[in-house]
Protein backbone atom coordinates (compact mmCIF):
# COMPACT_ATOMS: atom_id res chain seq x y z
CA UNK A 1 0.00 0.00 0.00
CA UNK A 2 2.81 2.37 0.83
CA UNK A 3 4.28 1.61 -2.60
CA UNK A 4 1.08 2.75 -4.29
CA UNK A 5 1.35 6.06 -2.42
CA UNK A 6 4.87 6.60 -3.76
CA UNK A 7 3.81 5.68 -7.28
CA UNK A 8 1.06 8.30 -7.17
CA UNK A 9 3.54 10.77 -5.74
CA UNK A 10 5.82 10.38 -8.82
CA UNK A 11 2.79 11.37 -10.90
CA UNK A 12 2.29 14.54 -8.85
CA UNK A 13 5.97 15.47 -9.14
CA UNK A 14 6.00 14.95 -12.92
CA UNK A 15 2.85 17.03 -13.45
CA UNK A 16 4.30 19.71 -11.22
CA UNK A 17 7.39 19.91 -13.45
CA UNK A 18 5.24 20.03 -16.54
CA UNK A 19 3.24 22.90 -15.10
CA UNK A 20 6.51 24.76 -14.51
CA UNK A 21 7.46 24.24 -18.16
CA UNK A 22 4.05 25.49 -19.34
CA UNK A 23 4.22 28.55 -17.08
CA UNK A 24 7.67 29.37 -18.41
CA UNK A 25 6.33 29.14 -21.98
CA UNK A 26 3.43 31.44 -21.13
CA UNK A 27 5.70 33.88 -19.30
CA UNK A 28 7.86 34.17 -22.43
CA UNK A 29 5.02 34.74 -24.83
CA UNK A 30 6.41 38.15 -25.80
CA UNK A 31 10.11 37.28 -25.68
CA UNK A 32 11.67 37.82 -29.10
CA UNK A 33 13.09 34.60 -30.55
CA UNK A 34 11.85 32.44 -27.65
CA UNK A 35 11.32 28.77 -28.46
CA UNK A 36 8.83 26.88 -26.38
CA UNK A 37 9.73 23.83 -24.27
CA UNK A 38 7.93 20.55 -24.03
CA UNK A 39 8.19 18.21 -21.04
CA UNK A 40 8.78 14.58 -21.99
CA UNK A 41 7.68 11.82 -19.64
CA UNK A 42 9.06 8.35 -19.28
CA UNK A 43 7.88 5.35 -17.26
CA UNK A 44 9.99 4.39 -14.28
CA UNK A 45 11.35 0.88 -13.68
CA UNK A 46 9.05 -2.11 -13.60
CA UNK A 47 9.03 -4.45 -10.65
CA UNK A 48 8.79 -8.19 -11.30
CA UNK A 49 6.17 -9.86 -9.13
CA UNK A 50 5.94 -13.00 -11.22
CA UNK A 51 8.52 -14.07 -13.75
CA UNK A 52 7.10 -15.13 -17.15
CA UNK A 53 8.08 -18.71 -17.85
CA UNK A 54 7.87 -19.63 -14.19
CA UNK A 55 6.37 -23.08 -13.74
CA UNK A 56 2.78 -22.96 -12.58
CA UNK A 57 2.38 -26.73 -12.77
CA UNK A 58 4.15 -29.66 -14.35
CA UNK A 59 4.59 -28.67 -17.98
CA UNK A 60 2.69 -25.42 -17.63
CA UNK A 61 4.37 -22.03 -17.54
CA UNK A 62 3.21 -18.55 -16.73
CA UNK A 63 2.81 -16.96 -20.18
CA UNK A 64 3.12 -13.29 -19.35
CA UNK A 65 4.20 -12.93 -15.74
CA UNK A 66 3.34 -9.89 -13.69
CA UNK A 67 5.28 -6.64 -13.80
CA UNK A 68 4.18 -3.56 -11.95
CA UNK A 69 5.20 -0.06 -12.92
CA UNK A 70 6.64 2.19 -10.26
CA UNK A 71 5.48 5.46 -11.74
CA UNK A 72 6.62 8.21 -14.06
CA UNK A 73 9.55 10.55 -14.33
CA UNK A 74 10.16 13.63 -16.41
CA UNK A 75 12.82 12.41 -18.85
CA UNK A 76 13.68 15.60 -20.68
CA UNK A 77 12.43 19.00 -21.58
CA UNK A 78 12.83 19.67 -25.21
CA UNK A 79 13.01 22.94 -27.13
CA UNK A 80 10.67 22.98 -30.11
CA UNK A 81 12.30 25.06 -32.82
CA UNK A 82 9.23 25.74 -34.96
CA UNK A 83 9.38 29.06 -36.77
CA UNK A 84 7.80 31.92 -34.85
CA UNK A 85 5.84 34.69 -36.51
CA UNK A 86 7.85 37.44 -38.15
CA UNK A 87 6.94 40.92 -36.98
CA UNK A 88 7.84 44.00 -38.96
CA UNK A 89 9.63 46.68 -36.93
CA UNK A 90 11.28 48.86 -39.64
CA UNK A 91 14.36 49.11 -37.43
CA UNK A 92 17.40 48.76 -39.72
CA UNK A 93 19.34 46.45 -37.42
CA UNK A 94 16.47 44.17 -36.44
CA UNK A 95 16.89 40.80 -38.13
CA UNK A 96 14.84 37.63 -38.21
CA UNK A 97 15.97 34.28 -39.55
CA UNK A 98 13.39 32.68 -41.80
CA UNK A 99 14.30 29.00 -41.54
CA UNK A 100 16.81 27.10 -39.45
CA UNK A 101 19.95 28.73 -38.06
CA UNK A 102 21.16 30.86 -35.16
CA UNK A 103 22.99 34.15 -34.81
CA UNK A 104 26.42 33.73 -33.26
CA UNK A 105 27.31 35.97 -30.36
CA UNK A 106 30.64 36.35 -28.54
CA UNK A 107 29.98 36.27 -24.80
CA UNK A 108 32.02 38.39 -22.34
CA UNK A 109 34.04 35.27 -21.39
CA UNK A 110 35.07 34.77 -25.03
CA UNK A 111 32.85 31.74 -25.69
CA UNK A 112 30.32 31.67 -28.48
CA UNK A 113 26.59 31.56 -27.77
CA UNK A 114 23.75 31.18 -30.22
CA UNK A 115 20.44 33.00 -30.37
CA UNK A 116 17.35 33.50 -32.51
CA UNK A 117 16.81 36.96 -31.05
CA UNK A 118 17.86 39.42 -33.77
CA UNK A 119 17.11 42.75 -32.08
CA UNK A 120 20.58 44.20 -32.63
CA UNK A 121 21.98 47.69 -32.09
CA UNK A 122 25.35 49.41 -32.36
CA UNK A 123 27.68 49.99 -29.42
CA UNK A 124 29.99 52.97 -28.91
CA UNK A 125 32.59 51.42 -31.27
CA UNK A 126 30.02 50.99 -34.01
CA UNK A 127 29.99 47.19 -33.68
CA UNK A 128 26.76 45.27 -34.14
CA UNK A 129 25.73 44.02 -30.67
CA UNK A 130 22.75 42.26 -29.08
CA UNK A 131 20.42 44.16 -26.76
CA UNK A 132 22.61 42.95 -23.85
CA UNK A 133 25.69 44.51 -25.51
CA UNK A 134 27.40 41.29 -26.62
CA UNK A 135 29.19 41.49 -29.97
CA UNK A 136 27.67 39.59 -32.87
CA UNK A 137 30.12 37.19 -34.52
CA UNK A 138 31.61 37.79 -37.13
CA UNK A 139 32.14 41.33 -35.75
CA UNK A 140 30.93 44.02 -38.13
CA UNK A 141 31.85 47.66 -37.66
CA UNK A 142 29.39 50.25 -38.88
CA UNK A 143 30.92 53.74 -39.13
CA UNK A 144 29.18 56.45 -37.13
CA UNK A 145 28.35 58.41 -40.26
CA UNK A 146 26.84 55.45 -42.11
CA UNK A 147 23.36 55.91 -43.48
CA UNK A 148 20.86 53.81 -45.43
CA UNK A 149 21.97 50.55 -43.82
CA UNK A 150 20.73 47.63 -45.88
CA UNK A 151 20.94 43.95 -44.93
CA UNK A 152 20.49 41.48 -47.73
CA UNK A 153 18.80 38.10 -47.47
CA UNK A 154 22.28 36.57 -47.54
CA UNK A 155 23.36 38.70 -44.54
CA UNK A 156 25.51 41.27 -46.33
CA UNK A 157 25.38 44.65 -44.60
CA UNK A 158 25.91 47.64 -46.84
CA UNK A 159 25.51 51.36 -46.27
CA UNK A 160 26.45 54.75 -47.63
CA UNK A 161 29.25 56.30 -45.58
CA UNK A 162 29.93 59.99 -45.00
CA UNK A 163 27.52 61.40 -47.54
CA UNK A 164 29.12 59.34 -50.28
CA UNK A 165 26.48 58.24 -52.77
CA UNK A 166 28.39 55.02 -53.43
CA UNK A 167 27.08 52.02 -51.41
CA UNK A 168 29.81 50.35 -49.42
CA UNK A 169 29.80 46.72 -48.21
CA UNK A 170 30.58 46.52 -44.48
CA UNK A 171 30.45 42.78 -43.79
CA UNK A 172 28.31 39.70 -43.81
CA UNK A 173 26.29 38.20 -40.94
CA UNK A 174 26.69 34.44 -40.70
CA UNK A 175 24.37 31.90 -39.14
CA UNK A 176 25.15 28.57 -37.51
CA UNK A 177 23.07 25.43 -37.88
CA UNK A 178 23.27 22.29 -35.74
CA UNK A 179 22.76 18.62 -36.59
CA UNK A 180 20.38 18.44 -33.63
CA UNK A 181 19.28 21.88 -32.47
CA UNK A 182 16.99 20.31 -29.84
CA UNK A 183 20.19 19.32 -28.01
CA UNK A 184 21.29 22.94 -27.44
CA UNK A 185 21.48 24.06 -23.84
CA UNK A 186 19.41 27.15 -23.05
CA UNK A 187 21.45 29.51 -20.86
CA UNK A 188 19.02 32.37 -20.34
CA UNK A 189 18.85 35.79 -22.03
CA UNK A 190 17.62 33.88 -25.15
CA UNK A 191 21.06 32.34 -25.66
CA UNK A 192 21.93 28.72 -26.29
CA UNK A 193 25.17 26.89 -25.79
CA UNK A 194 26.57 24.09 -27.93
CA UNK A 195 26.56 20.63 -26.28
CA UNK A 196 27.69 17.13 -27.23
CA UNK A 197 24.07 16.33 -28.09
CA UNK A 198 23.60 19.31 -30.40
CA UNK A 199 26.73 18.49 -32.43
CA UNK A 200 29.26 21.01 -33.69
CA UNK A 201 27.91 24.18 -35.33
CA UNK A 202 28.06 24.42 -39.11
CA UNK A 203 28.62 27.99 -40.26
CA UNK A 204 26.74 29.09 -43.34
CA UNK A 205 25.81 32.27 -45.11
CA UNK A 206 22.11 33.00 -44.73
CA UNK A 207 20.17 31.60 -47.66
CA UNK A 208 22.57 28.68 -48.22
CA UNK A 209 21.06 25.20 -48.40
CA UNK A 210 19.84 24.18 -44.96
CA UNK A 211 20.21 27.69 -43.48
CA UNK A 212 17.43 30.25 -43.25
CA UNK A 213 17.52 33.63 -44.94
CA UNK A 214 17.71 36.96 -43.15
CA UNK A 215 14.86 39.42 -43.08
CA UNK A 216 15.86 42.99 -42.29
CA UNK A 217 13.59 45.21 -40.22
CA UNK A 218 11.81 42.22 -38.71
CA UNK A 219 11.90 40.26 -35.48
CA UNK A 220 10.88 36.67 -34.85
CA UNK A 221 8.25 36.50 -32.14
CA UNK A 222 8.02 33.71 -29.58
CA UNK A 223 6.61 30.45 -31.02
CA UNK A 224 4.41 29.84 -27.98
CA UNK A 225 0.86 29.03 -28.99
CA UNK A 226 -1.45 30.26 -26.22
CA UNK A 227 -4.32 27.93 -27.08
CA UNK A 228 -2.05 24.90 -27.07
CA UNK A 229 -0.45 25.89 -23.77
CA UNK A 230 -3.86 26.43 -22.17
CA UNK A 231 -5.03 23.01 -23.32
CA UNK A 232 -1.82 21.48 -21.95
CA UNK A 233 -2.38 23.34 -18.70
CA UNK A 234 -5.90 21.94 -18.30
CA UNK A 235 -4.61 18.46 -19.10
CA UNK A 236 -1.80 18.79 -16.55
CA UNK A 237 -4.20 20.03 -13.91
CA UNK A 238 -6.56 17.10 -14.47
CA UNK A 239 -3.69 14.60 -14.34
CA UNK A 240 -2.55 16.23 -11.10
CA UNK A 241 -6.05 15.92 -9.67
CA UNK A 242 -6.24 12.25 -10.64
CA UNK A 243 -2.98 11.49 -8.89
CA UNK A 244 -3.97 13.35 -5.75
CA UNK A 245 -7.26 11.47 -5.86
CA UNK A 246 -5.26 8.23 -5.91
CA UNK A 247 -3.32 9.39 -2.86
CA UNK A 248 -6.46 10.27 -0.88
CA UNK A 249 -8.05 6.97 -1.90
CA UNK A 250 -5.06 4.92 -0.78
CA UNK A 251 -5.00 6.92 2.43
CA UNK A 252 -8.68 6.09 3.00
CA UNK A 253 -7.92 2.41 2.56
CA UNK A 254 -5.12 2.59 5.11
CA UNK A 255 -7.33 4.46 7.56
CA UNK A 256 -10.01 1.87 7.12
CA UNK A 257 -7.54 -0.90 7.86
CA UNK A 258 -6.05 0.69 10.94
CA UNK A 259 -9.19 2.13 12.51
CA UNK A 260 -12.07 -0.21 11.78
CA UNK A 261 -10.45 -3.52 12.70
CA UNK B 1 -7.96 -18.82 14.80
CA UNK B 2 -10.25 -19.49 11.87
CA UNK B 3 -8.82 -19.77 8.34
CA UNK B 4 -11.22 -17.05 7.33
CA UNK B 5 -8.72 -14.43 8.40
CA UNK B 6 -6.10 -15.80 6.00
CA UNK B 7 -8.52 -15.80 3.09
CA UNK B 8 -9.26 -12.15 3.80
CA UNK B 9 -5.56 -11.44 4.06
CA UNK B 10 -4.82 -12.95 0.63
CA UNK B 11 -7.47 -10.71 -0.84
CA UNK B 12 -6.15 -7.60 0.93
CA UNK B 13 -2.70 -8.29 -0.44
CA UNK B 14 -4.03 -8.53 -4.01
CA UNK B 15 -5.99 -5.31 -3.59
CA UNK B 16 -2.76 -3.59 -2.59
CA UNK B 17 -0.98 -4.88 -5.70
CA UNK B 18 -3.88 -3.81 -7.91
CA UNK B 19 -3.91 -0.37 -6.31
CA UNK B 20 -0.23 -0.01 -7.23
CA UNK B 21 -1.03 -0.85 -10.85
CA UNK B 22 -3.81 1.76 -10.79
CA UNK B 23 -1.46 4.36 -9.30
CA UNK B 24 1.21 3.59 -11.92
CA UNK B 25 -1.37 4.00 -14.70
CA UNK B 26 -2.52 7.32 -13.28
CA UNK B 27 1.06 8.53 -12.90
CA UNK B 28 1.55 7.82 -16.61
CA UNK B 29 -1.68 9.48 -17.70
CA UNK B 30 0.38 12.02 -19.69
CA UNK B 31 3.24 9.81 -20.92
CA UNK B 32 3.30 9.79 -24.72
CA UNK B 33 2.32 6.40 -26.21
CA UNK B 34 1.91 4.74 -22.79
CA UNK B 35 -0.06 1.50 -22.73
CA UNK B 36 -1.96 0.94 -19.48
CA UNK B 37 -1.69 -2.28 -17.50
CA UNK B 38 -4.92 -3.98 -16.59
CA UNK B 39 -5.24 -3.87 -12.84
CA UNK B 40 -6.97 -7.19 -12.40
CA UNK B 41 -3.98 -9.41 -11.85
CA UNK B 42 -6.10 -11.83 -9.83
CA UNK B 43 -6.45 -15.55 -9.94
CA UNK B 44 -7.62 -18.06 -7.38
CA UNK B 45 -6.23 -21.12 -5.67
CA UNK B 46 -8.75 -23.71 -4.51
CA UNK B 47 -7.68 -25.62 -1.47
CA UNK B 48 -9.61 -28.60 -0.12
CA UNK B 49 -8.00 -30.43 2.75
CA UNK B 50 -9.00 -34.03 2.51
CA UNK B 51 -11.79 -35.63 0.54
CA UNK B 52 -14.51 -35.34 3.13
CA UNK B 53 -13.50 -31.98 4.48
CA UNK B 54 -16.17 -29.33 4.71
CA UNK B 55 -13.58 -26.59 4.86
CA UNK B 56 -12.51 -25.83 1.31
CA UNK B 57 -10.89 -22.44 0.88
CA UNK B 58 -10.41 -20.25 -2.16
CA UNK B 59 -7.47 -17.88 -1.89
CA UNK B 60 -6.80 -14.95 -4.15
CA UNK B 61 -3.32 -14.99 -5.74
CA UNK B 62 -1.41 -13.03 -8.29
CA UNK B 63 -2.61 -13.74 -11.80
CA UNK B 64 -1.32 -13.02 -15.28
CA UNK B 65 -0.82 -9.57 -16.61
CA UNK B 66 -2.54 -8.09 -19.61
CA UNK B 67 -1.97 -4.79 -21.36
CA UNK B 68 -4.71 -2.47 -22.49
CA UNK B 69 -4.12 -2.16 -26.25
CA UNK B 70 -6.75 0.45 -27.02
CA UNK B 71 -5.29 3.43 -28.81
CA UNK B 72 -4.84 6.68 -26.93
CA UNK B 73 -6.11 10.08 -28.02
CA UNK B 74 -4.27 12.04 -30.71
CA UNK B 75 -2.97 15.54 -30.27
CA UNK B 76 -1.73 17.64 -33.15
CA UNK B 77 1.64 19.19 -32.39
CA UNK B 78 2.79 20.23 -35.88
CA UNK B 79 6.35 19.16 -35.07
CA UNK B 80 8.06 17.41 -38.00
CA UNK B 81 9.44 14.58 -35.91
CA UNK B 82 6.25 13.75 -34.01
CA UNK B 83 4.50 10.72 -35.45
CA UNK B 84 1.43 8.75 -34.39
CA UNK B 85 1.00 5.16 -35.54
CA UNK B 86 -2.00 4.93 -37.85
CA UNK B 87 -3.65 1.55 -37.51
CA UNK B 88 -3.43 -1.40 -35.19
CA UNK B 89 0.34 -1.63 -35.06
CA UNK B 90 3.56 -0.57 -33.41
CA UNK B 91 6.90 1.06 -34.12
CA UNK B 92 9.95 -1.15 -33.71
CA UNK B 93 12.52 0.27 -31.28
CA UNK B 94 15.70 -1.09 -29.85
CA UNK B 95 15.63 -1.96 -26.14
CA UNK B 96 18.71 -1.57 -23.96
CA UNK B 97 19.55 -5.28 -24.46
CA UNK B 98 19.66 -4.78 -28.26
CA UNK B 99 16.42 -6.63 -28.97
CA UNK B 100 13.68 -5.05 -31.10
CA UNK B 101 10.59 -4.29 -29.03
CA UNK B 102 7.24 -2.68 -29.80
CA UNK B 103 6.35 0.89 -28.97
CA UNK B 104 3.62 3.41 -29.69
CA UNK B 105 5.78 6.29 -28.60
CA UNK B 106 6.19 8.75 -31.48
CA UNK B 107 8.02 11.80 -30.08
CA UNK B 108 11.11 11.21 -32.20
CA UNK B 109 14.36 13.15 -32.10
CA UNK B 110 17.88 12.91 -33.44
CA UNK B 111 20.54 11.83 -30.94
CA UNK B 112 24.00 13.36 -30.59
CA UNK B 113 25.30 10.56 -32.81
CA UNK B 114 22.73 11.36 -35.51
CA UNK B 115 20.53 8.35 -34.79
CA UNK B 116 16.75 8.69 -34.89
CA UNK B 117 15.39 7.80 -31.44
CA UNK B 118 12.20 8.22 -29.43
CA UNK B 119 11.55 10.42 -26.41
CA UNK B 120 12.87 7.81 -23.99
CA UNK B 121 16.14 7.45 -25.91
CA UNK B 122 15.44 4.15 -27.66
CA UNK B 123 16.78 4.06 -31.25
CA UNK B 124 14.15 3.39 -33.90
CA UNK B 125 14.63 0.18 -35.87
CA UNK B 126 14.10 0.79 -39.58
CA UNK B 127 14.11 -1.51 -42.58
CA UNK B 128 17.92 -1.53 -42.48
CA UNK B 129 18.63 -1.30 -38.77
CA UNK B 130 19.07 2.04 -37.01
CA UNK B 131 18.17 5.14 -39.00
CA UNK B 132 21.15 7.46 -39.36
CA UNK B 133 20.38 11.12 -40.13
CA UNK B 134 23.09 13.17 -41.91
CA UNK B 135 23.73 16.54 -40.24
CA UNK B 136 22.36 19.95 -41.20
CA UNK B 137 19.20 18.84 -42.96
CA UNK B 138 15.48 19.21 -42.53
CA UNK B 139 13.75 15.89 -41.87
CA UNK B 140 10.28 14.83 -42.91
CA UNK B 141 8.42 11.58 -42.34
CA UNK B 142 5.93 10.31 -44.91
CA UNK B 143 2.66 8.56 -44.12
CA UNK B 144 4.23 5.19 -45.05
CA UNK B 145 7.03 5.82 -42.54
CA UNK B 146 9.75 6.80 -45.02
CA UNK B 147 12.22 9.25 -43.52
CA UNK B 148 13.37 11.89 -46.01
CA UNK B 149 15.90 14.66 -45.67
CA UNK B 150 16.25 17.86 -47.68
CA UNK B 151 17.35 17.85 -50.52
CA UNK B 152 15.02 14.89 -51.10
CA UNK B 153 16.87 11.70 -50.19
CA UNK B 154 15.25 8.73 -48.46
CA UNK B 155 17.44 7.76 -45.49
CA UNK B 156 15.34 4.91 -44.16
CA UNK B 157 11.90 3.70 -43.27
CA UNK B 158 10.41 3.38 -39.79
CA UNK B 159 9.85 -0.20 -38.66
CA UNK B 160 6.07 -0.41 -38.69
CA UNK B 161 4.59 -3.75 -37.68
CA UNK B 162 1.06 -5.01 -37.10
CA UNK B 163 -0.16 -6.35 -33.77
CA UNK B 164 1.30 -9.89 -33.43
CA UNK B 165 -1.25 -12.69 -33.79
CA UNK B 166 -0.16 -14.10 -30.44
CA UNK B 167 -0.89 -10.80 -28.70
CA UNK B 168 1.53 -8.66 -26.71
CA UNK B 169 3.04 -8.83 -23.25
CA UNK B 170 5.18 -6.65 -21.07
CA UNK B 171 8.86 -7.35 -20.57
CA UNK B 172 10.66 -7.01 -17.25
CA UNK B 173 12.04 -3.61 -18.34
CA UNK B 174 8.53 -2.32 -19.08
CA UNK B 175 8.79 -2.55 -22.87
CA UNK B 176 6.16 -4.37 -24.89
CA UNK B 177 6.96 -7.38 -27.07
CA UNK B 178 5.05 -10.07 -28.94
CA UNK B 179 3.67 -12.73 -26.58
CA UNK B 180 5.61 -15.45 -28.43
CA UNK B 181 8.84 -13.44 -28.12
CA UNK B 182 9.38 -13.11 -31.90
CA UNK B 183 9.82 -9.81 -33.71
CA UNK B 184 6.82 -9.31 -36.02
CA UNK B 185 7.40 -8.73 -39.75
CA UNK B 186 6.94 -5.29 -41.32
CA UNK B 187 3.38 -4.57 -42.32
CA UNK B 188 2.75 -2.13 -45.22
CA UNK B 189 -0.83 -1.61 -44.00
CA UNK B 190 0.41 0.28 -40.93
CA UNK B 191 1.23 3.95 -41.50
CA UNK B 192 2.03 7.03 -39.47
CA UNK B 193 0.57 10.51 -39.16
CA UNK B 194 3.31 13.12 -38.97
CA UNK B 195 2.85 16.19 -36.76
CA UNK B 196 0.68 14.30 -34.30
CA UNK B 197 1.33 12.44 -31.05
CA UNK B 198 -0.58 9.58 -29.52
CA UNK B 199 -1.20 10.23 -25.86
CA UNK B 200 -1.33 7.69 -23.07
CA UNK B 201 -4.32 5.31 -23.34
CA UNK B 202 -5.13 5.59 -19.64
CA UNK B 203 -8.87 6.14 -19.39
CA UNK B 204 -9.27 8.30 -16.31
CA UNK B 205 -12.96 7.49 -15.72
CA UNK B 206 -12.29 3.77 -15.91
CA UNK B 207 -9.26 4.05 -13.65
CA UNK B 208 -11.11 6.13 -11.05
CA UNK B 209 -14.02 3.66 -11.03
CA UNK B 210 -11.56 0.79 -10.60
CA UNK B 211 -9.90 2.65 -7.76
CA UNK B 212 -13.18 3.17 -5.92
CA UNK B 213 -14.09 -0.47 -6.47
CA UNK B 214 -10.76 -1.64 -5.05
CA UNK B 215 -11.22 0.68 -2.12
CA UNK B 216 -14.65 -0.79 -1.33
CA UNK B 217 -13.34 -4.32 -1.70
CA UNK B 218 -10.57 -3.44 0.70
CA UNK B 219 -13.14 -2.20 3.21
CA UNK B 220 -15.13 -5.41 2.87
CA UNK B 221 -12.02 -7.47 3.53
CA UNK B 222 -11.10 -5.43 6.61
CA UNK B 223 -14.65 -6.06 7.79
CA UNK B 224 -13.98 -9.78 7.43
CA UNK B 225 -10.85 -9.38 9.54
CA UNK B 226 -12.99 -7.85 12.26
CA UNK B 227 -15.62 -10.59 12.03
CA UNK B 228 -12.91 -13.23 12.27
CA UNK B 229 -11.58 -11.55 15.38
CA UNK B 230 -15.05 -11.38 16.97
CA UNK B 231 -15.73 -15.04 16.18
CA UNK B 232 -12.42 -16.03 17.66
CA UNK B 233 -13.05 -13.98 20.78
CA UNK B 234 -16.49 -15.46 21.35
CA UNK B 235 -15.25 -19.02 20.95
CA UNK B 236 -12.46 -18.22 23.38
CA UNK B 237 -15.01 -16.83 25.89
CA UNK B 238 -16.96 -20.11 25.70
CA UNK B 239 -13.88 -21.86 26.98
CA UNK B 240 -13.51 -19.51 29.89
CA UNK B 241 -14.14 -21.06 33.29
CA UNK B 242 -17.06 -19.26 34.93
CA UNK B 243 -16.11 -17.46 38.05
Amino acid sequence: MYEALHVAQTGLTAQNHRMAVISNNLANINTVGFKRDRANFDTLLYQTLKQPGAQTAQGAESPTGLFIGTGVSISSSEKLFNQGNVINTDNALDMAIDGPGFFQVTMPDGSTAYTRNGSFTRNQNGEVVTSNGYVVNPAIQIPADAANITIGRDGTISATVGGDSQVQQLGQIQVATFPNSAGLQPMGESFYRETVASGAPLQANPGDAGAGKLLQGSLESSNVNVVEELVNMIETQRAYELNSKAISNIDAMMRNLTQST
Amino acid sequence: MDKLIHVALSSLRQAEISQRVVAANLANAETVGYRADNARGFSSVYLNQGQDSLEPRVFATTGEQTINTESGGLSMTGRDLDVAVNGDGYLLVEASDGKSVLSRRGDLRVSAAGVLENGSGQPLVGDAGRIQIPPNRAISIGSDGTVRITPPVVVGRLGLVGTPAAGVKRRADGNIEAADGNTPAFDPAIGVVAGALEKSNVNSVEVLTGMVELSRMYEAQTKLLKIATTLDESSASLMRIPE
